[in-house]
Formats: C-alpha cells, structure tokens, sequence
C-alpha cells in the first residue's frame, strides 16, 4: 500500500508501527485513563480540595472573628476601667465636698456653742454681781454705821438722826453707778 | 602509593570475579549478536487478522499486555483511594496526593493558569500512564518501556492531539482555528505566509515532535542498557579472554548506573510530555494571542 503512494520503498524501522491496532490500543487505554480520572478520579480530588481550602479559610475567618470578639471585649474592659476611675474620682469629689460642708458646719455650730456660753456665762456673772452688790449694800450700811458711830461715839446715839444721815448716804451710793468688775 | 591501594583493590577483586566466572576450558564461545531492533519485537501471544497486510493484524504481544495492565493498574490503584480522601492526607493518601498535586500545580496551574482545573484529569491521566509505562523498562517482569514501540506512542500523542484540539474548540467554538492560525496582531498580507506555517507547527509538528522525542528517549535508552547488559554478558560467559570477562564484570556493573540514569529519564520525559501537553492546551485556551 505504502510502495503504490511512494515511487521507493523507505524502511522506516522502528518508526513505522507494527500494525494500526498498537496506535488504537494506546490511544484506547490513553483515553479510557482521561475518562477514568474526569469521571471517578479528579471531581473526589477536587471537592477534598475545596474542602480543605474552605475549612482553612473558615479557620482564618474564625480566628479573625475571635480577634474582633477579643479587640470588643478589650474595649469594653478598657471603658469599665475608665467609668470606674470616673466614677471613683467623682465620690472623692463628692467627699471633699462632704467633708467641707461637715467641718463647716460643725465650725458653726461650735461657734454658736461657744457663743451661748458666752453669753450665758456672762448673765450668770451679772446675776451674781447683783446678788453680791444687794448682800454689800446691806453690810456696808452696817458697817458704815459702826464706824461711824465708833468715831463719832455717843452723839450719834440719837436713833432718828442716825436713821436719817444713813438713808442719806445710801442714796448717794445708790445714785452712784455699780462698780464694774 | 596509598591513593593507588583503592583502585588497585577494585580491579584485583573484578580480576578474582572474572576469574571465577570465567567459561571452561576449552569452551567455544557463541557468536556475539548485538542488541538491535529484534530486542523489539516481541513474540506473538495471539494473532488476528483483518486483511491481507500484516499492518490489519491485531496482534497481543507483550507492549500490549504491558500497556493494559498499566491502565488497570493506574485505575485501581487511584480510584478507591480517591474515593477515601480526607482533610489530613494518611499515609497512602499522602503519596498519591503528591503525584496529583505535582501535576496540578507543577504542571497544569502554573502553564494553563486560568481555568486550568478541567485539564487537570487529562495531564494527570498522561503523566501517571507515561511515567509507568516508561519505568516499566527498568521494572523486573516487564524489563521494557512501552513506548519504545512507536505505535503507542502515536496512539498516547493522538489522546493529547485530541485533547488540545479540544480545548480549543471548547474555548472559541470553530473560531479556535482562526485564533490558532492567524495569532492576533499579524497584518492581514501576512496571513498567506503565518497560516501554512502556523497550521504546520499547532497540528502537525507538535504530535510529530511529541512522538519522536518520547520514542526515541525510551528507545535509545532501552538500546544503552540492552548493549551493557548483552555485551557485558557476552564477555563474562563467553569469552575465552580474562581481560575479557573483567571487562564484562564492569559493563554488568556500569549498567546498574544506567538503569539508574534510564528511571531518571523515564521520568524527565514523562514530565516533559506533560508538560508540552499542558502548554499545547494553554496555547489552544489562550485568549492573549
């Protein structure tokens, strides 16, 4: 057949194949093969690859929503930390004020203390003086009178003349004004 | 004098080797055939004819049986496990995990970008039948990378040939030749001289160059064992030289790096076939032409 189409018979050795079955075997087996791995083979390679890729990326996102979960939390922390330092500040605020209010009243208040006692402290002195100032009236009529009558001796022994001259002068040391102190 | 005791130990121990391996006095050695094309061709298990040329016989050999039982291998091997998959990879889960993940975001995300998740079955299902079938030349039983025999190879780039055509169509419906033909910004008088060129390189060159350089890796790789092996063989059992069989003892030796240097390549082309696959896609898929 090859020697009708070639003017010379060329040997090919061994590039000639034996006969066309060798070429249709290979390409036979060849593309049972393609079709074993398209149909059985590769889609099973594919999905474990997908999956894998999928559960590594799904790891990925898990820990990114971790990392955002943690950074939240961090936040929250970090505002509870900064209210309680607010609202720690603002007792001790408080406090001060508080204890500025307290001290002030208890000024006052000892300030109106000492004051009433003052004053009460005074009445009293003032009601001790009269009592004492009436009490020496008494007595230096009588002491006056004594004296007198030692000094001036029996001339004075006239009861209503002597009655008279003291009542005098009791007036002119009630007249006088009572002596401080 | 001490740097020499190394090498001198080793060849006086491969000397011993040989010595002791070396064929009967008297043996008339066999005559030497070296590896060639025969070491590819396989006896026929079963044969079944459609015509008159030998190119309609459907013929089970052991490529064949090898290419099979990879796919069965493959598909049981990656569909329970796929249907057991977990967040956190188990041990099993763990490896084939890796394969998958090396070509979906070693290969296809970083070379299709943008909507690269429905080729990613396809340049997976290339990479794990390649790479096995190509490790299949260094695995005991097999001893023969598949794709050593060119016919599967033509059928595996016919998939991928298929399959960036595909994308394509899929992409921008019939307008994907256009797109693929005329890459935008070339002037209009340019378009007889770019569509011939571009047509040669988008559909003809790429599943040509794919073929060749997977079939020719594997091929020739396969070859440089084989001359290690047989030769080395040859020259233990055969030959009548001592110088000979020493010879032979350190080819049997060299070829262990060769298999070694051969899992590697059969690797590297793996890769690289999937990775030109992805790139064929991401140029049908492109919208920045």
């Amino acid at each position: 057949m090859l020697s009708a189409l070639c003017p010379l018979e060329i040997n090919l050795g061994p590039l000639a194949p034996h006969n066309i079955f060798e070429v249709a075997i290979g390409l036979v087996t060849a593309g049972l093969i393609w079709f074993g791995f398209a149909k059985f083979i590769s889609p099973n390679f594919e999905k474990m690859y997908q999956e894998r890729a999928r559960q590594i990326e799904g790891g990925i996102e898990l820990a990114e929503k971790a990392q955002v979960e943690a950074d939240a939390l961090r936040e929250q922390y970090a505002e509870q930390l900064a209210s309680a330092g607010g609202e720690a500040n603002a007792i001790r605020d408080q406090a001060k004020v508080q204890a500025a209010t307290i001290i002030e009243q208890a000024r006052e208040q000892a300030t109106r203390e000492s004051t009433r006692m003052v004053e009460q402290a005074k009445a009293q002195i003032e009601t001790e003086r009269e009592v004492v100032s009436s009490q020496l009236r008494g007595e230096v009529g009588t002491l006056a009178t004594t004296l007198a009558s030692k000094i001036v001796g029996e001339s004075l022994e006239d009861d209503a003349r002597a009655k008279r001259a003291v009542d005098r002068f009791l007036e002119q040391l009630a007249a006088q004004p009572a002596m401080k102190g | 004098m001490k740097r020499l005791v190394v090498p001198v130990g080793i060849v006086g121990v491969l000397v011993a080797i040989g010595w002791l391996l070396r064929p009967p006095a008297g043996h008339v050695p066999v005559e030497y055939e070296s590896p060639g094309m025969h070491d590819f061709e396989f006896h026929d298990l079963a044969v079944i004819h459609f015509g008159n040329s030998s190119a309609f016989d459907f013929v089970i050999n052991k490529p064949m049986l090898q290419l099979i039982i990879s796919g069965i291998l493959i598909l049981a091997f990656f569909i329970p496990i796929s249907r057991k998959l977990t967040i956190i990879p188990k041990k099993w889960q763990f490896c084939v995990e890796y394969i998958y993940d090396f070509v979906r975001s070693g290969i296809a995300r970083t070379s299709i970008g943008h909507n690269y998740e429905k080729h990613v079955p396809f340049l997976v299902s290339i990479f794990v039948l390649v790479l096995m079938n190509n490790w299949f030349g260094e695995f005991f039983y097999f001893m023969f990378p598949t794709f050593a025999n060119i016919g599967y190879t033509m059928g595996v780039v016919l998939v991928v040939w298929i399959a960036y055509i595909g994308a394509g169509i899929g992409e921008h419906g019939l307008k994907y030749f256009m797109v693929q033909l005329l890459p935008g910004g070339v002037p209009l008088w340019l378009a007889p001289l770019v569509m011939p060129l571009e047509f040669m390189s988008a559909f003809i060159t790429r599943p040509l160059t794919l073929t060749i350089r997977l079939f020719g890796n594997m091929f020739a790789g396969h070859l440089g064992v084989l001359v290690f092996v047989v030769g080395g063989g040859w020259l233990v059992s055969e030959s009548t030289s001592l110088l000979y069989n020493v010879a032979g003892f350190g080819s049997f030796a060299l070829s262990l790096l060769i298999i070694a240097i051969e899992l590697f390549i059969g690797f590297m082309q793996a890769y690289l076939f999937t990775l030109l696959s992805a790139n064929y896609i991401a140029s049908s898929v492109s919208h920045g032409h």
